[in-house]
């Protein structure tokens, strides 16, 4: 992060913007918010530098463990991207796209220019909310640098980001692909625009403006990195499906692992996952999904001890109490010290003493 | 989580004071409650404030402490989640549950939040759940709850308790543990 | 950073609400009954927590940090200027953050947080409408916990002074705006100067004090003497405090 020294050569306006997007730095650190990995962030950074090698050292970037779709700058060279949309995206080049977006806010001080149009507007409002001052840490969907930037200036943010992910050899028609399968997420879910987006141009627009900026400028070939992002990335696939399921958002788990190729980007482990999302959605046909997905898994990866715990409750549900104690002791094998073995063993315990003793 | 925080509770509160619903003191005299679907001991020199069905119990005030009663017929038991409850689900998926209805519940998903245990447990005749979470305010002021819950044939019951981790956790968990064992649904 | 925000609105709810003629400031029980029960020989102030901001036409809110540590440095002044003979209880020396350990840092964070959290609900119990809470005023007896005892030790004092503040300083271009409004029948609110102290004993951790004051429009906690003026109306009825001092020149500045 910046220290004081760094902020001497700014006026006393951008000092002040820089303060609280320090401010908010802290509270993200304070308040836990930040997955920690230093590999991660070591090759995240690394991109960051190919993209504005000349701001080495000021554009630092934070991942959040978040599993919403989300990426923001603050005026202090702070840039911020959830796990949840880097698990998401598919390619180096992919991401590549969003943090050179994000770069520029910060280079063109989009911040400042904001700020003067919020504070020179006339119309107001006098709640007592007004009183607390500027967004909590609880509004960081609001925290696009702060205040939330125009569509004018997201549209420059989209150009001259475009310009930086050709210059550092990017295969540019990775830019319009990565809002495109996000944008199917979004219509298939039937979800408002991620918040990445709610103050940005429209999803179409942005793909329309991608599309007509490759045409215009973009050239053949261009790193696209896949096998370097998967190895990066793959952890937090598992975990976004993890997290998307203690949400209970499993339509968004169906949605990825229902896409083509899914299990060729995720883990072999998705297939316990894709169970749970069926079992969760509980509509007809569900439970034979689930099962059958769940048996995937446990052929996939017999190591993987969750999938025979789910195969254990569904078989005791359905009263195949035999079945049901076999599955929960290979669990309990797998993972003798799983979080939920008091409940295994209570289940376990309500079934025919013949079967706990076979 | 960052909306359980003191200031979005206090300013409802704050919001609410003086109008119809009113907080009571509880005594020897009406620390016996008879709702419509539970009846409950209420610690004595606490506060309560009943709402819907519903009791906010405190003693230092909300954000220091708080015990909150809840019944939700089954097809309003997870709201946000759009599912039900059943008096056939198994502890272990209505605590799963409540944790995504609790998450699902806050403006941002909550990075913090943490699952310290999540275990079987008796309560009001029934085999339940007890979640035991934590999490950090923006802050950086821990805050500890325990959620106890279970399912009847009449609907979903959940009892929880908050407080900071410093000091008041610990000190008045003991209550809240003495109000689950007189829980009857 | 502004642990303050949290409450600042209850504050000025309760400010407009009660009017000034309320009295605020609230003391632990123990030291209401028996005001000897508590030798408060020595007081150390914590570090002072104060933002200010700036509030335009449009009534955007925005921090100026030299403002705060402007204010912070006022009230520092204005508090240490009651030090020195006398006895009873004097601030004379304050917590430098920068000689903990990290632990004992982030701990003393973490109770400056709590101590947020515990005046917040100690304040809302005081509220038009919440009369069923109102003993807890009439038998104060809140506490931050032990956890700020290694201060004690530290420093070899009894107790420990909190402050947090926050002051919003309009423009002019919001205030002629409030004028045209007010001509109109509109009211457009202004900005306030908000100071809030606490006194925590650090062997109980008891809340031995607690008082807060508001003023809506004349003060400006970066002017020594505005400063000065609000610090005193803070400070009535703290508990061993002598007078501060009349003359503002004599803080120093």
């Amino acid at each position: 992060m910046q220290g004081q020294a760094d902020t001497q050569h700014l006026t006393a306006e951008e000092q002040r913007v820089w303060y609280t997007a320090r401010e908010l730095d802290e509270q993200m650190e304070k308040a836990d918010y930040l997955y920690e990995s230093a590999a991660l962030q070591s090759y995240i950074q690394g991109v960051m530098q190919k993209l504005y090698p000349e701001y080495a050292g000021t554009l630092n970037v934070r991942v959040v463990d978040s599993p919403s779709l989300n990426a923001f700058a603050l005026p202090n060279g702070s840039i911020y991207i959830n796990t949840g949309l880097l698990a998401r995206l598919d390619n180096e080049a992919q991401m590549a796209t969003v943090l050179a977006h994000e770069g520029v806010h910060f280079t063109h001080k989009h911040s400042l220019q904001q700020r003067r149009n919020i504070k020179s507007s006339t119309a107001f409002s006098t709640t007592f909310g007004m009183v607390t001052g500027i967004p909590m840490i609880g509004d960081l969907m609001g925290a696009s640098s702060i205040y939330g930037f125009s569509k004018d200036l997201e549209r420059e943010a989209d150009a001259e980001g475009f310009q930086r992910l050709q210059a550092a050899g990017y295969d540019v028609t990775q830019a319009p692909v990565t809002f495109e399968f996000l944008m199917a997420e979004v219509e298939a879910l039937d979800i408002d625009e991620p918040y990445f987006f709610s103050t940005h141009p429209g999803l179409q627009e942005r793909i329309d403006n991608f599309r007509e900026l490759v045409k215009q400028h973009g050239t053949v070939g261009g790193y696209r990195g896949v096998e370097a992002y998967q190895a990066h990335i793959d952890s937090l696939r598992e975990r976004l499906l993890a997290d998307y399921l203690e949400l209970g958002q499993y339509q968004s788990v169906l949605l990825i692992l229902t896409e083509k190729d899914a299990f060729t980007r995720y883990p072999p482990t998705a297939w316990y996952y894709l169970g749970e999302a069926y079992r969760l959605r509980d509509e007809e046909g569900d439970a034979d999904l689930a099962v059958k997905a769940y048996q995937t898994a446990v052929a996939r990866v017999p190591a993987f001890a969750p999938p025979y715990r789910a195969l254990g409750l569904h078989a005791m549900k359905t009263g195949q109490s035999a079945q049901a104690v076999s599955w929960f002791n290979r669990y309990l094998e797998l993972a003798p010290e799983a979080p939920d073995r008091a409940y295994i063993e209570m289940y376990r315990s309500q079934m025919s003493p013949q079967e706990i003793n076979r | 989580m960052n909306r359980l925080l003191c200031s979005a509770v206090i300013l409802i509160l704050a919001l609410i004071a003086g109008c119809a619903t009113t907080w009571t003191r509880i005594d020897d005299a009406n620390r016996s409650y008879h709702g419509e679907h539970y009846s409950v001991m209420l610690p004595p020199g606490w506060m309560r404030l009943e709402s819907s069905g519903n009791l906010l119990l405190s003693k230092d005030g909300v954000d220091l402490q708080r015990i909150i009663i809840e019944y939700h017929p089954h097809d309003k038991a997870f709201e946000k989640l759009k599912k039900t409850s059943s008096a056939s689900m198994l502890p272990s998926e209505l605590a799963e549950l409540t944790l995504a209805e609790l998450e699902a519940s806050q403006k941002d998903s909550l990075p913090s939040l943490k699952v310290i245990s999540n275990s079987p447990v008796d309560i009001a005749g029934h085999t339940g759940f007890l979640l035991h979470l934590s999490f950090k305010t923006d802050d950086g002021l821990r805050i500890e709850m325990l959620m106890q819950g279970f399912a009847d044939a009449d609907g979903y019951y959940l009892l929880t308790y908050r407080a900071p981790t410093l000091y008041y956790f610990e000190r008045d968990r003991g209550v809240f543990e003495s109000v689950c064992a007189s829980f009857h649904g | 950073m502004n642990r303050y925000r949290g409450f600042a609105a209850l504050l000025l709810a309760m400010a407009l609400l009660s009017g000034c003629a309320t009295p605020t400031a609230k003391m632990h029980y123990t030291l209401k009954e028996h005001p000897d029960s508590r030798p408060l020989r020595q007081v150390v102030l914590l570090p002072v927590d104060v933002d200010v901001k700036e509030m335009s036409a449009g009534g955007v809110e925005e921090e100026v940090p030299e403002w705060s540590r402007k204010a912070e440095e006022n009230i520092r002044s204005a508090l240490l200027v009651a030090g020195g003979s006398g006895g009873g209880c004097c601030v004379t020396r304050v917590v430098d953050s920068s000689s903990l350990t990290p632990e004992e840092r982030e701990s003393l964070e973490e109770h400056l947080a709590l101590f947020n959290t515990v005046a917040a609900n100690a304040m809302w119990v005081d509220l038009p409408g919440n009369s069923a809470w109102h003993f807890k005023s009439e038998h104060f007896d809140y506490t931050l916990g032990d956890g700020l005892s290694f201060l004690k030790t530290r420093y070899g004092v009894d107790a420990g002074l909190i402050i947090l503040g926050e002051d919003v300083v309009t423009t002019g271009g919001r205030k002629a705006m409030a004028i045209l409004a007010a001509a109109g029948g509109i009211y457009v609110p202004l900005g306030h100067s908000m100071l809030v102290g606490g006194l925590v004993d650090f062997e109980t951790g008891d809340l031995l004090w607690l008082n807060h004051t508001v003023s809506t429009g004349n003060a400006d906690l970066r002017d020594p003497s505005s400063c000065l003026d609000l610090s005193r109306k803070l400070m009535e009825d703290y508990p061993g405090m002598r007078a501060l001092a009349d003359d503002a020149s004599s803080t120093g500045d």
